[in-house]
């Protein structure tokens, strides 16, 4: 009970000197909230952008992920039935489904309309027996046509390659770009606390000399450094949500046609379409602030741990 | 209280700033620690906060070892000692009550205990009356009250002064050093280094002397030596 009131009161002590330190670099205070929910708010719209890509993709991918397995000439249905068994057992591979050679052809005619009878153009049906083979997404599909290639009673494997090609190296910059921006928007919101909470040892130098001297404890000194981290992950994250509600209210008062998101790999994805996917609901504010304050937190561990040492 | 036992402490220069240094202080005890600026008296004093570490010997404080001990020992250590000095470091932001209850707060205590303390800290150095204002309000004898009140809200067992009349004039030098023999009479060893001949010589409490780093002197009705002055 004793250490639990103990803990209440140091904690206390924290938030009270916080504040006052807070109050005291007004500049910087507001220097490194700013920072901070810019971060966060640049975070969050590239992980609107990044969703609505994957979204565009994922739609794309879906053609991208089916191979189309021709059999040989003499290949029966029977064949076909097991080749189709016998790929159902590789790995990535969702679906296999057979197709026919009239169903084939039925196809190809409707491909070509029906101005053209192909029937009675050859007399009589030239296709083999086919397998429609869907994979997990449209990355292992060069990997399934090399080893469904391989197997018997199969003469060609057709797949959009150069399709599946660009689609895996868009995916990965999307990715590559989102990860190393964000590193670097941390690295940016890092410095800026960093320094901030250098002010602040500095502005604090007789109070952490008296607390040294009259025996607090090394985590003790670096306490309301820590509780000044996480008040400016609070403050930087209330900044985003204010961010994230002025950018909802202009998207409201301007017409549409008037602003065009322009990503980095293009401009067909419209800002609006950004927008409309951000809902400033519990879940979204809980997810803000978790970021924020867990970027500021850690950035104050680190501070706290180079500024302060046991003397 | 406190032993010293061949204490050597050398700078990474190769400068000595103690040399051999045996030194005992009983419990209760008051002493005077003279000797020209640069002698080691506040390096003396630091190897009892453990804010120095010795190169060579001994040092213990209230029957710990403080060379052996642990970092995450020592703020423990520095609970049972008050530390006043001649730049009397009060926060310039706080009033005289917030500046004696910071002592208390930073180790946790209640605002129970708060309330209790710090009324008779300040009572005790006669400083109750002025307990909401700033110490830019304050004289610099009133200053150096407040932070004495600051040492002894911790009760302390072990009293360190490093000049803390440095900056006084005689009249508020002389009510510190009362203020400082009651608080010894209350059972808490107080060692106080000066270079005021006038206090050393009118209050004929033992009186060690340190120059270049070494003990030359320790005598228990001591003066101040004319030469010192």
């Amino acid at each position: 009970m004793c250490s639990v009131v103990s803990w209440l009161s140091l904690l206390a002590f924290f938030l009270e000197e916080a504040l006052v330190n807070l109050r005291r670099h007004g500049l910087v205070t507001i220097a490194t909230v700013t920072t901070i929910a810019v971060t966060i708010g640049v975070w969050v719209l590239f992980s609107l952008e990044a969703r609505a890509w994957e979204k565009f993709l994922v739609w794309e991918g879906q053609k991208l992920e089916r191979l189309c397995v021709f059999l040989k000439p003499d290949a029966d249905k029977k064949t076909a039935e097991k080749l189709a068994e016998q790929i159902q057992k590789l790995p990535y591979v969702v679906q296999v489904k057979f197709v026919h050679k009239d169903e084939g052809l039925e196809k190809l005619q409707r491909m070509f309309g029906n101005s053209v009878p192909l029937e009675d153009l050859v007399g009589h049906n030239p296709l083999p027996h086919a397998l429609e083979v869907t994979c997990t997404s449209p990355q292992e599909t060069v990997e399934c046509a090399a080893k469904i290639k391989q197997m018997p009673m199969v003469d060609e494997v057709t797949f959009p390659a150069i399709a599946v090609q660009r689609y895996v190296q868009i995916v990965r910059s999307i990715r590559w770009r989102n990860h190393a921006l964000s590193i670097l928007l941390a690295i940016i919101a890092f410095i800026l606390i960093f320094n901030a909470l250098r002010v602040s040892v500095y502005g604090r130098r007789n109070e952490i000399r008296i607390m040294q001297l009259v025996g607090a404890t090394v985590w003790t000194v670096r306490g309301p450094l820590l509780m000044e981290g996480l008040l400016y992950g609070v403050l930087g994250g209330l900044g985003t949500l204010v961010l994230a509600k002025l950018l909802l209210a202009l998207n409201a008062a301007f017409p549409q046609e008037t602003t065009c998101w322009t990503g980095l790999l293009g401009s067909w994805v419209e800002w609006r379409m950004l927008l409309n996917d951000i809902q400033i609901d519990s879940v979204f504010v809980s997810q803000v602030l978790l970021l924020s304050m867990g970027l500021s937190f850690l950035s104050a561990i680190i501070a706290a741990v180079r500024l302060v040492r046991a003397v | 209280m406190v032993q010293l036992r061949d204490v050597t402490v050398r700078y990474e220069s190769g400068i000595a700033a103690l040399q051999n240094v045996n030194l005992t202080v009983e419990k209760s005890e008051f002493l005077f620690l003279v000797g020209p600026t640069g002698a080691g008296k506040t390096t003396l004093l630091k190897l009892l906060t453990r804010e120095v570490i010795p190169s060579e010997g001994t040092v213990i404080v209230a029957d710990k070892d403080v060379t052996k001990m642990k970092p995450s020992q020592i703020p423990y250590l520095r609970r049972l000692i008050g530390t006043v000095f001649q730049d009397i470091l009060l926060l310039p932001d706080r009033t005289v009550w917030e500046n004696v209850a910071f002592a208390l707060r930073v180790t946790g205590a209640s605002s129970g205990e708060i309330a209790r303390e710090v009324p008779k800290a300040l009572e005790t150095v006669g400083m109750l009356h002025k307990a909401k204002a700033f110490p830019a309000e304050l004289s610099g004898g009133e200053k150096q009250k407040v932070a004495l009140a600051r040492a002894l809200v911790v009760k302390p067992l072990l009293l360190l002064a490093d000049e803390p009349t440095g900056n006084l004039d005689p009249t508020s030098s002389l009510e510190i050093v009362d203020l400082l023999l009651r608080i010894n009479r209350q059972g808490t060893t107080v060692i106080m280094a000066t270079h005021d001949k006038a206090i050393v010589d009118a209050y004929r409490k033992r009186v060690v002397e340190i120059v270049g780093g070494r003990i030359v002197r320790d005598e228990l009705r001591g003066v101040f030596r004319r030469e010192l002055a």
